[in-house]
């Protein structure tokens, strides 16, 4: 089945109603104020999908947890951060109040379910909403760069073409900006928006 | 429930702690790991609800993310530190044991039921660990603070030893030249004159007597400066400031100068406002200010000019003194105000100086709570500035 334009739109608004739910979620636990970019959609191939992704962030120091899912479509969904504002973020979730930044393997398995909490909310919105059910892998914290990050996403995806979709968040109190991405394979995409 | 607990039994093999529920949450399997952590024996639980076991996992926090799992939601985590007692268990130290819990399904194929998979890993140790090297980290943070601030104070130490050496040094060298060869010219003099003083006329003597006099009062005043440069040296000058106002101490000092720049024809000005109180030790300012309107006149050639000024800069008082005079390099400048390095230079009528009196200037000055500075260029002249503070009743 061919994808269209209007696959396209109907996706994006998917997109937008779970990044959307995600982002009140992140609201309402962190009790800071959320706001959202307008999520831009892509379609790339395995190589454009890597200077895409070398496009959003240079680092080499992002924090990232990633839920992957398969089933009726498959791919995975990622909240990326650069790690020192990670950090921030687990300190405003567990209310402790210190001047330590450092990430360790503690805040980085609160960060996972910090991280599980707000994607199962994004990838269980638009599973219910194109009702689908989708097997999941256990969430997974991982640091580096983003081609590191997303390894097993891109190494996955090496053929064909791969529905990208990116929304910005900032929580402006806390100085932190980060990344919800969600990528799945284009080819079951259409059948599902039937 | 159609399924064979045995199938579960490897699990009694793993170091982490296996629990496996029903999608009504009854206890299906409760694996040696968590009977060791938990003290509960699987023959007590195996059938009862997991929520009426551990009443805690009732609270919405727990009961509905674990409900979305068993109707085939994503797995949820539950970390060890917003979660701290998911399954309650203890260290023999009755400290908690920390189990980061996670929730995911599995899909029985004989009967497709959803099963929910509860694992937990204990962190304990591993937050012991991060909290000891956190604790190291500070502790050798610390330490190298504390070294940082010992060679910070060995090093001032030393400066202050260098300096009080180069004070040392100057002393002797004021001894050794500036006092020793005039007052060995005097009593050379003085010899001659008394042992021949018969053969001498009247006007033999004057002329031996004149340049006796205009030494006389050089090393008065050198004896003055060091007397005064020695005093701060020893803390021994006492800074009491009071509040005065330093456009009346500029005009008294110009009035007892006017007569030095009037012969040698150099116009003394002002430009001072009416009235600026300052709060400053009244005698060092008036050595200050008198230094540098003593020096300006003295290089400054005749018809030239020194221009005395007062204005308010933030919470001091900047008096500049101005001379049109020989001005100075940089490398002069930068002798100007250090007691380790002689520098004296004659004036435009050969004036003599004793090499201190910037010294004790930028000494009383600083004493005082202000700062001095040069701007000079030459053959264009100098402009020396000082600051003092303000008295706060302006």
């Amino acid at each position: 089945m061919v994808f269209t334009n209007i696959h396209l739109d109907i996706f994006q608004e998917m997109i937008n109603i779970g990044v959307g739910r995600a982002a009140n979620l992140l609201n309402s636990l962190s009790g800071k104020h959320v706001s959202l970019s307008v999520p831009s959609i892509k379609l790339f191939d395995y190589k454009n999908l890597i200077n895409e992704l070398e496009s959003i962030s240079k680092s080499d120091n992002l924090s990232c947890v990633l839920l992957i899912f398969s089933g009726e479509i498959s791919g995975s969904s990622c909240l990326i951060f650069p790690t020192e504002q990670a950090s921030k973020l687990v300190l405003a979730f567990t209310g402790i109040q210190t001047d330590d930044l450092d990430f360790d393997e503690i805040q980085a398995e609160t960060l996972s379910e910090i991280g599980n909490i707000v994607l199962n909310s994004l990838v269980g919105s638009i599973a219910n909403n194109f009702g689908i059910s989708l097997n999941y892998s256990i969430p997974l914290y991982v640091t580096g760069n983003l081609n590191q990050v997303l390894s097993s996403e891109i190494s996955s995806n090496q053929n064909g073409l791969i529905l990208y979709a990116r929304t910005h968040f900032k929580i402006e109190s806390l100085d932190i900006e980060g990344d919800f991405l969600f990528l799945c394979k284009l080819e079951s995409v259409p059948f599902i928006i039937q | 429930m159609n399924i064979d607990i045995a199938h579960f039994e490897l699990f009694n093999a793993v170091p982490i702690g296996v629990c496996i529920i029903d999608k009504d949450f009854r206890i299906l399997f409760w694996n040696k790991q968590l009977e060791i952590w938990t003290n509960l024996n699987f023959e007590n639980l195996s059938g009862k609800k997991l929520t009426e076991v551990f009443s805690h996992l009732n609270q919405p926090k727990y009961i509905v993310p674990i409900s979305s799992v068993l109707d085939g939601g994503p797995p949820v985590v539950f970390s060890t530190q917003l979660h701290k007692n998911f399954f309650p268990s203890f260290l023999p130290n009755a400290q908690p044991r920390l189990l980061h819990t996670t929730v995911s399904n599995w899909k029985c194929k004989l009967n497709d039921e959803i099963l929910g998979i509860i694992s937990a890993e204990d962190y304990t140790y591993l937050s012991y660990r991060i909290k000891e090297h956190k604790r190291m980290r500070d502790q050798a943070l610390q330490e190298v603070e504390l070294r940082k601030k010992a060679e910070e104070e060995l090093r001032e130490s030393e400066r202050k030893l260098r300096q009080l050496n180069a004070t040392k040094d100057k002393f002797f060298s004021i001894i050794a030249h500036d006092l020793k060869n005039p007052i060995g010219a005097f009593k050379n003099v003085l010899e001659l004159l008394y042992s021949d003083f018969e053969s001498f006329t009247k006007e033999d003597i004057l002329q031996f007597i004149e340049p006796l006099q205009e030494s006389a009062t050089q090393l008065y005043s050198l004896l003055e400066n060091l007397l005064l440069w020695a005093r701060t040296q020893t803390r021994s000058l006492q800074i009491s400031p009071i509040e005065f106002n330093i456009t009346d101490l500029v005009l008294q000092n110009i009035s007892l100068l006017k007569l030095t720049a009037d012969n040698k024809q150099v116009e003394l000005s002002t430009d001072l406002p009416e009235r600026l109180l300052v709060f400053a030790d009244i005698n060092s300012i008036t050595t200050v200010l008198r230094n540098l309107i003593t020096n300006a006149i003295k290089f400054t050639y005749p018809n030239g000019r020194v221009l005395v000024s007062v204005k308010e800069k933030d919470a001091f008082a900047e008096v500049c003194v101005e001379d049109t005079g020989i001005g100075m390099s940089k490398d002069t400048i930068d002798k100007l105000f250090r007691i380790d390095v002689h520098h004296t230079t004659l004036g435009t009528a050969n004036e003599k100086g004793t090499g201190l009196g910037l010294i004790v200037c930028k000494e009383f000055v600083e004493a005082n709570g202000g700062s001095i500075w040069v701007e000079s260029e030459e053959g264009k002249g100098s402009k020396f500035f000082f600051t003092i503070p303000l008295s706060n009743k302006n």
